[in-house]
Order: structure tokens, then sequence, then C-alpha cells
């Protein structure tokens, strides 16, 4: 055969054989980016960093995979057997499979590069860009030389996952050299201060290169020797004196790693046998983690604290080091299932009847060690994570039963190993965090679908596993747990929308329009605005605490009570008035401070008399001010002269204020104050006018932070989460719905007040509606437990249908009625 | 002949380890099983024969519960395979014909490690196996060669003393002599009481052990019945006739036609429980001049249910090709 024909059919084979790899790499990130794009609401230059990253992992999950695909499996399948028997030349062999790991990676750069220049074009400037390049130079030679990494230890492992994990170490090598030169020349010799963490650019490149050519020929030799035969070479005598005069010592050491004693003596429970089998199949692979772990947190930590500090992001080696650290978990997960999964071993013990269960157990308690271990060492420095205890331990929950799950349904390693923290990631920071942030979900529905779902996907599909039994329905079975898992947090979030009551239908829509239009004439009458209470203040504008008590506040007071006087009869019969609600109170608390003077009784006489005098005029005038603001069509309006009518009511209720009183004052305020149908036509107005002007806006969708100057929603826009911004309109509307329903009722004598439904909008705290401790004292039942600063929630209809309103009509009841001559006056 | 077979099997006795009834196995375009109905009583080697792709291992992988039927049901020591594998499992021994050992264990080791799931005198019983069959106790199974390997997978599978054997072509790829061996421990078995399911497609072998056979062809159980009895019964029968068009009558019972073919003026048949009365009844046939009669080898049953008559050379050129 022509050595053409050779190329040829072994590029084909090499070919096939990657290309699974390659593929699932990029449909991984490719979706992984589709769902970060469709679900979370990013920062634009956050998520640029994502498409940068998920970009550039495909070739680097390449490069340290290709090795494994390549080599790893037709060693371990023995395929590799079959074609060194062929008359094809060794180092055909080997320079086919890394050419054609070699051109699938640089296939995947170029990919990569067209989609970054074309993401890069549209959305970075040129410096940023240039400046990435490089970056991506050194990522691309770093990707080079994990590719040169991957073979070799696919060469020279026995087991493709423990090739896999040593590239860890090797992958940290030209970077710790270039540290020691660097540390050594620079920091140790060069005096100065040096700021710079990391050596230059160029000499981990030159690390990297000099690595690429030492472990590439490592690597080469070791297959060359392999296929050539060489490597099963019988010891020479001096490796086998040697061997004889470390025997007892190596025994010993594999006594204690293996518990070789063990084995002489009775034996063991089923547990027992299993756990030993399942620790001694992956010693090397579970210390090999441990000491990765151990090695890497404090470079990790380090980097950790960086960012914590806000100061230094990291150097190359920590931050390579902390994903190292971070992905342990996921490959111990894996351990769980993948060392059966070498020659279907598994089988064994399927053969001798050994229950499932027992099996699954065992396959868990090692890599849960492992995780108690992980676990707890990241809870001691969480404060560096920014993550409260609950959030670690679900994370790192989620990472292992998501890693597991996936060791037991991906059978090559080299892809297991690359997709498992990957995909074990993607669900334990973005989904998790997601439907927690977005969705809202409770973290208990997250633990069950994320953590128990995966570990109880495993469990349930062992038998088939263990017997081999991978038909349609074990692929089915795990695709509905997969979907039950995905779907399970964004489930309540379905169930509102099927079962929660709807917004409002057309034909109320409608009738709302309709009714607006009634009050249409009033809101083109010009408003009559109550001027700053401090509007002449402003002359004497005092500057400090003497300026400001030889201020002739008692003159402010008369103008402030004479200008909003001058509102009241300016607005008339059809306008309304505007008076903002510290205004008012401002109003009010010259009336309070009336009161506390003659209280005190320090007075003489006249001008007793005169404090008195305007004590009572300030308090006619604000009962007057009640139907004056009662035709305002804002709510917010009506919810002020709500608070005015429940302060007038104190005042003639209590004591101590009613003693103060003449009768027609008395009568004057009290009729002012009990006119409830008055009251309930003008909120009704008022909100018919809000709701149909939120109607009448374009995007109504989500609704407006504001109705009609009341706040409605809890956050803006930007901070909403998703479940809000999907939910927020159907409950307003739900909300406004029942309100208005109450309305009527109310008028009609019903009294149902929907606390339940405004409270659902989740602006506002239940006291706001009288629930809880706090509940009497903000929504008024009983007018004793009134007091101005408390009782002022900003909360809509807070003090609708209270019970305020009944004593105010029981008090109109007991007034003398007028006679017509009065009335005709 | 499917008939007699059905009947046979419709009587499950109290004795009978494995009961078969209308076992049935498809897969996308291909049909395993087509309706098997099979009783192994206990302490018999029953051989199931059968060419490569007959349904043989299916079938064995229905008994341990390793796949389910599609249709029918089965039995194994009282058990039924898809609802008890697990307890089918641990009182029955099986060796397929690759068997998956933890290859980084030592002989002993595994031996050990597989005593955890047994009931107690496990480990002593394969303990004494290994030394039988002289296997290295601290040699790693992966630097044992196929024979050991085969015999390190026996010793685990006898050592519970199992009430039955499966054995799914154990002797594949073994030398003669580690054959032999195996071949002898299969009688052993049977002498004590115990019951050995074999399937195997090497006639000698199963000739040299078996007390009863079934020959299962496409997926269904072409013959069955103890290896004495087909021995006696199994004849060649040779009809030369005037002329190759003419038919003849049809056999009384219980005489039974398994297969025929026409060469010539030549017609070869092999028939079971060939009776002095049908011999009368073809020689008076019209257009018959010669007949002869003798007695078939397992081997030539064995072809002649799986290939056809067409496939078992004539006495004379089995003579030529000995000689």
């Amino acid at each position: 055969m022509s050595t053409s024909s050779i190329n040829r059919r072994l590029l084909w084979k090499e070919t096939r054989q990657v290309i699974p790899l390659a593929l699932s790499l990029v449909g991984i990130a490719f979706l992984i980016v589709l769902c970060l794009r469709l679900l979370v609401n990013y920062q634009l230059s956050d998520f640029l960093i994502f498409i940068q990253v998920m970009f550039a992992m495909p070739p680097i999950l390449f490069a340290v995979g290709a090795g494994s695909a390549l080599v790893s499996a037709e060693k371990e399948s023995r395929s590799l057997n079959w074609l060194v028997s062929l008359p094809v030349p060794t180092t055909y062999l080997v320079r086919h499979q890394f050419m054609v790991g070699l051109l699938g990676l640089i296939v995947l750069w170029l990919g990569c590069l067209v989609i970054y220049v074309l993401t890069g074009y549209f959305y970075v400037n040129h410096r940023d860009f240039y400046e990435l390049g490089l970056v991506q130079f050194f990522v691309v030679l770093n990707s080079l030389y994990l590719l040169v990494c991957g073979f070799t230890t696919a060469w020279l492992a026995r087991a493709s996952i423990l090739g896999l994990l040593s590239i860890l170490v090797l992958a940290v090598l030209p970077y710790l050299a270039a540290f020691g030169i660097h540390y050594a020349f620079v920091e140790l010799f060069t005096p100065g201060i040096h700021y710079h963490l990391d050596p230059s650019a160029w000499l981990i490149g030159a690390m990297l290169m000099l690595f690429i050519v030492c472990i590439g020929w490592i690597g080469f030799r070791s297959a060359n020797r392999q296929l050539s035969g060489q490597a099963n070479a019988a010891p020479s005598m001096r490796q086998q004196s040697l061997h004889t005069s470390l025997g007892s010592f190596a025994n010993s050491i594999q006594d204690f790693f293996r518990g070789d004693s063990r084995t002489k003596a009775a034996p063991p429970s089923a547990n027992s046998s299993l756990l030993w089998q399942f620790r001694n199949q992956n010693r090397g692979i579970v210390y090999g983690l441990y000491a990765t772990f151990v090695l890497c947190m404090p470079f990790a930590l380090s980097a950790l604290q960086g960012r914590y500090n806000h100061q230094v992001v990291g150097t190359i080696l920590t931050a390579t080091c902390l994903v190292i650290a971070f992905c342990t978990l996921s490959w111990t997960a894996l351990l769980a299932f993948h060392g059966d999964h070498i020659q279907d071993r598994i089988r064994f013990l399927a053969v001798h009847g050994v229950s499932p269960t027992r099996v699954w157990l065992t396959r868990h308690v090692v890599p849960l060690i492992f995780l108690v271990f992980y676990a707890s060492v990241w809870c001691a420095f969480r404060d560096r994570l920014v993550m409260s205890y609950s959030q670690l331990i679900i994370g790192c929950g989620i990472l292992y039963a998501v890693s597991q799950w996936a060791s037991q349904l991906i059978r090559p390693a080299a892809i297991a190993a690359l997709v498992a923290p990957l995909i074990s990631t993607f669900a334990a920071f973005f989904i998790a965090g997601f439907v927690l942030v977005e969705l809202e979900t409770p973290s208990c529905v997250i633990v069950i679908a994320l953590v128990i779902v995966p570990l109880f996907a495993t469990w349930w599909m062992m038998p088939r596993w263990m017997d081999g039994r991978r038909g349609w329905r074990y692929w089915l079975t795990h695709f509905g747990l997969a979907s039950i898992a995905v779907l399970m947090p964004v489930s309540s979030l379905l169930v509102w929308f099927v079962l929660a009551p709807p917004g409002f239908s057309s034909d109320e829509r409608s009738r709302l329009r309709s009714a607006a239009s009634d009050i249409a004439a009033s809101k083109i009458a010009p408003i009559v605005p109550f001027p700053s209470p401090f509007v002449d203040f402003e002359p004497a504008k005092p500057r400090n605490t003497i300026e400001l008590e030889q201020a002739d506040l008692t003159k402010q007071r008369r103008i402030r009570l004479e200008t909003l006087a001058d509102a009241i009869r300016e607005s008339g019969d059809y306008r309304t008035l505007w008076i903002e609600l510290w205004s008012l109170k401002t109003v009010i608390s010259d009336a309070d401070l009336l009161r506390i003077a003659l209280a005190y009784g320090d007075q003489d006489d006249q001008a007793r008399d005169e404090t008195l005098r305007e004590y009572r005029e300030t308090l006619r005038t604000l009962s007057q001010l009640v139907p004056a603001l009662r035709k305002s069509f804002f709510l917010s309006q009506q919810e002020s002269t709500d608070l005015l009518e429940i302060w007038l009511l104190a005042q003639v209720t209590k004591p101590e204020s009613r003693k103060l009183l003449d009768g027609a004052t008395y009568a004057e305020i009290v009729r002012n104050i009990s006119q409830t149908e008055q009251r309930w036509e003008a909120r009704r107005r008022a909100l018919v006018a809000s709701l149909s002007d939120y109607l009448e806006s374009s995007s109504y969708n989500p609704p407006p932070e504001q109705l009609n100057t009341i706040t409605i929603r809890k956050k803006p826009v930007g901070e909403q989460s998703l479940v809000d911004r999907l939910t927020s309109r159907r409950k307003f509307e739900h909300a406004m719905k029942s309100l208005l329903d109450y309305v009527d009722d109310a008028k009609a004598g019903r009294d149902e007040f929907p606390r339940q439904q405004l409270l659902e909008l989740g602006y506002a705290s239940p006291g706001a509606y009288g629930l809880g401790a706090a509940g009497p004292y903000v929504r008024i039942d009983d007018v004793s437990k009134f007091s101005l600063g408390t009782t002022i929630n900003g909360a809509l209809a807070a003090q609708w249908g209270a019970g305020w309103e009944k004593t105010a009509s029981e008090l109109a009841s007991t007034l003398p009625q007028p006679t017509i001559t009065e009335s005709a006056k | 002949m499917s008939d007699e077979i059905n009947s046979t099997s419709d009587v499950v006795l109290a004795s009978d380890v494995i009961s078969v009834k209308g076992i049935e196995m498809h897969y996308t375009g291909c049909d395993a099983l087509r309706g098997v109905d099979l009783n192994v009583r206990s302490g018999t080697v029953f051989a199931l024969l059968g060419e490569n792709g007959a349904g043989k291992t299916t079938l064995i992988k229905i008994l341990t519960g390793f796949q389910p039927p599609s249709a029918g049901t089965a039995r194994v020591c009282g058990l039924d395979p898809t609802k008890e594998a697990l307890e089918i499992r641990r009182r029955i021994g099986y060796v397929s014909d690759a068997p998956t050992m933890y290859d980084w264990m030592k002989v002993d080791e595994i031996g050990w490690f597989t005593a955890g799931f047994y009931t107690d005198g496990y480990l002593e019983t394969y303990r004494d196996l290994i030394t039988k069959y002289e296997l290295p106790p601290v040699r790693r199974i992966r630097e044992l060669s196929k024979g050991q390997r085969a015999k390190v997978a026996l010793s685990l599978a006898l050592a519970h003393d199992p009430e039955l054997l499966i054995l799914d072509e154990p002797t594949s790829g073994l030398d003669p002599l580690v054959r032999r061996e195996f071949l002898e421990s299969m009688i052993d078995r049977a002498a004590t009481g115990r019951t050995v399911l074999l399937s195997s497609h090497q006639i000698n072998e199963v000739e040299r052990v078996a007390d009863r056979i079934a020959i299962l062809h496409q997926g269904r159980i072409q013959l069955t019945g103890s290896l004495g009895d087909l021995r006696d019964s199994i004849s060649e029968i040779t009809v030369k006739l005037s002329d190759p068009l003419i038919s003849l009558p049809t056999l009384d019972a219980p005489s039974q036609i398994l297969s025929e073919q026409t060469k010539g003026r030549q017609r070869r048949m092999i028939v079971r429980d060939f009776t002095r009365e049908n011999e009368a009844l073809l020689r008076s046939s019209h257009g018959v001049f010669e007949l002869t009669q003798r007695s078939a080898s397992l081997e030539e049953l064995f072809v002649a249910c799986t290939r056809g008559i067409g496939a078992v050379p004539p006495r004379e050129e089995m003579k030529e090709a000995a000689s």
C-alpha cells in the first residue's frame, strides 16, 4: 500500500475518533452562551467577557482531551494492539494522531477567532481589542502546550482519566518555572520595588516553548517504545536486583495504601469489600485530587483575596490554580461510576448478584468524603467568595450531583472529564443562580431539582447501568429526569400562570376607559397648587440657630394658613387642589404647636385667646381642605386627605383637644370628615383616572413604578427579577380589580378589604395594611392610636375602609340635624 | 416436532431448574428468539447447541436477568428473572465467554473481594479451587493467560456451590488441556446433583459431557432430548428412486422427518424414531428400488438441523475424507 493511501486512511480514522469530542465541546459552549444570552440580564461588558471565555474554552478543552480521545481510548479498547499488528510504521501512527489533534485545534481556534472578531468588531474598541488579542496569543500557545501534555500523558498513563488528571500537574509547570526565574533574577537580584506580580509575557512564552519541546520529546519517545514493544522488554539485571532489594519496602508501602494484609484475613462484609475495591481502584486519582486541591488552594485563595479587596485580580498562576481547585470536586464525582466503566468491569458485580443500591451507595462514600472536605475548606474562606454558607453548600452539592450524573451517562473518559466540570459549573452557578435570583425559587426546590434528582437518576438507573441495558428506555428516563430537574424550578411560575387570576379583560378595559372619560373635564381644569409653606421664609433665610430663633415664626404660620385658605377658595367647585404631603404636615404641625402652647398655659389671657382663636381657625381651614382635596383625581391626594381626616377626627375625639373647640368648629369639622359617600366616590374617581392613564400608556408591561404618584413597585425595573417582570402586570391588574370591586362594595355597605392582593404587589409591608404588631398603629381602626409620624406609610389604599371611617360616621350621627334655615344658608 | 416440544414443556416439573415458555426477543431488524420453550431438570448437564447468532447468548441473558424478553415467561430456580434477577444471580454461577473481572486485583484478592457477596465458606472453597487449578494467588488478573483467567472465572462461579451453573461458550479460545479440565469439572458437578447449562457450538465436547441437548437455530428450538435417546433414535435414511419427481408417502407416527434433500435420484432424510413399519412402507412405495439406513452422529444431526441435510456429507465422502 502506498504511503499516501496509509496517510489518508489513518487521517480518516483519527478524524472520526476526535469529532465527537470537538462537537460536544463546541455544542456545550454554544448552548451555554445561548442560555446566558436568553435568560440572564447581564450587563453588556459582563456578557462580552463571557462570550470571550466561552469561545476560548472549546479549543483549550479540546487540547486537553484530544490525547485521551485519540490515544487512551485506543489503548483501553485494545484496538491499538491490532493497529500495531498491521504493516504500518509506528512513527506514522504517533505522527498522525498528533497531527489530527493539532489540525483540530487549529480549526477550532480559527473558528473561534472569526466569532471573536465579529463580536469584538461590534462591541469592543480598538485598544481593548488589541490587548485582548495579545492575551489570546498566549492562550493559543498555552493550548498547544496542553495538547502536547495531553498526548504525552495519554501515552504514559494506563487509564485515560489518570492521564487527563496528570495534565493538571503539567499545566502549571511552565508558569512555575517562569515565576521561579522571574523571582530569582528580578525580585531578588534587581534592587528597587517591583509592582508587577506576573513575569513578562515573553518569559512565559519562552518557558511554554521550552516545555513543549521537552514534554513532546518524552511523549514521542514513550509512544515509540510502547508501539515497538520496547516497553514490554524484560527488566535488566540491575533493575531486577533493585526491585528485589526494594521489594519488602515496596510491599509495605503497597500494604499501607491498598490494605493488602486485609485480604489475607477473613472475608469482609459486602459493603466493606466494595469500599475496599473502590478505594484501591481509584486510590491514585483520589490521592492526586486531594493533593492537587491542597496545593492549588493557597494560590486560589490569593486570587480570591485580590478580588475580595478589589485590588489585584490575581496572576495567571493563581487564576489557573483557582480553576483547577474548583474542578477537583467534579473530577472526584466522576470517579463514582467511571472507574467501573473501563472494560465494563461493573458487569462483574452484576453477574455476582450484588445489589445495585449497595453498589450505588459504596460508589459515593469516598467522593462524598472529598465533598465534605472540599465544602469545609471553601466554607472556611466563605467571605472571599461573598457567598452564604447555605449557598456554598448547595453549590458544592450541585457540582457533585451533576458531575456524578455525567459520569454515569458519558462513557468516554476524556469527554466526561471535560464536560462534567462545564455542565456542573453551569448548573451550579448559572441555572441555580438564575432560578434563585431571577425566578426567586426557594432553595429547597433548587436542592431537590439539582441535587436530589441527579442522585436519584443515577440510583434509579443503576440496575440498567450495571447490566449494560442502555437502550432507549435508559436514555429516555435520563432525559425525562433531566427535564424535571430543569423544569422543576420553573414549575411554580408555570403553575402561577395557570392558576393565578387574570388581569383586566378587554370589556373591563373599555369600561374603565369609558368611566375615565366622564372625569376628563375636571382633569382639563388647571390645578390650584398650594405653594411651598416656606416660600415666605426665603427673605429671612436663617443661617444659624440664633437667626432661626429671631425669625418671626408666628408670622410665617399665619401666612401659611392664609395661603391655604386662599388656595381652597380659588379651587372653587371645579378646580382641583394639589398639596404636597409634607406641606400638609407643616400646617398640621402648626395646629399641634398651637394646641401644645394652649396646654402649657404659660400665656396671658389675651395671648391665650389669640392662640385659641388661631387654633380653631387652623382646624376649620384644614377641615375645609378635606372636601377640596376630595375633588382631586390624584390617588396621592386621596391618601393625604385620609390622613388629614384621621388627624381631624383625633382632634375632635381626644378630650384634651376636644375641650379647646367651640360647638361651631366641632360641628364643621365633624361634617367635613364624615362625608362617607363623597369619600368613596372621590377614591373611585381617582382610582379610575389612574388606571385609565395606566391603560393608555404605550407599554404597560411591566407596569409603571408609580400609579399616579403612588409607588407601586418594590424595585426599579433594572433591579427587578425575571419573575417580577413576568408576574407584576397580572398581580397589579388583579389587585386593582379587587380594589375597584372593593370600592363598589364598600359604597354598598359591604366590607372585605383586598389586603392579600395588595400585599402580593410586594412594595408595602404587611403592617401598612394593619397586620403584625405595628399594624394597628399604621392602619387606623382606633383613632387613639393615630400618630402623624407613624401612620404615614405611602401604601396604596392603606386607610381605605379602616375603622376610623365608622367612628367619623358615628360622630356625625350625634350632631343636631341642621334646620331648613341653616341648610338654606 | 415443535408441537412435541411444546407439549413436553407445558408440564413444569418441580425438579425443573429452568423452565422457559414462549420466550421471544426482538431487536430492531432482528428476531433473536422466536418462541423458545425449554425445561432443564436438576442434576443434569444440559447443552444448548447452536451456530453463531442462533440466540444462545440472548437466551442466557434472559435467564440471568440481563435482558427482559419481548414476550414469554421464564423461571430459573423457581424465580422470575425479570423480577428477581439479583436473587437468581446469587444462587447460580455464570461464566460468560469473555468474563469481565477487575484486572488490577490479584487472584487471591478477587476471591476475597467476591466472598463479601456470598455466604460463609466461599473463600475457603475458592482457595481450594485455585489450588486445584494451579493458579498463582499473588499474580494480578491482567498478568494471567486467557486459560488462567477462564479458570479464575470458573472458580469464582463455583465457589458458592451454585445449584445451577451457566456457561456461555466457556471453552472458546482455550487450549485442549484447559478445555479438558473444564469439561471434567462439569461432569463432577453433575455427579454431585447440581445442574449445568452449557452453551456451545463445539459438538464433540458436548457429546462428552451433556445428558440432554437442545439445538437452537434462528431463534427456535429445533430439537431437544437426552443425548442417549437421540443417538438411538436418529437415523439417516437414503432412498434411491427411479424418478427424482416421485413423492414418498408420509411416515406414520412416531417417525418424524427432521430434514430431507433430493440430489439426482437419491433422497436423503434425517429421521427420528424410524420404525420397521415405516421402513416397509417406504420400501413398498412406487419407484423406490433401494433403501439404506444408518445411525446419525450428533454432529450430523446438528448440521442437518441448522444447515439442512445438504450440508451433511454422505457417509462415503466422510470415509474418503477420513482416509
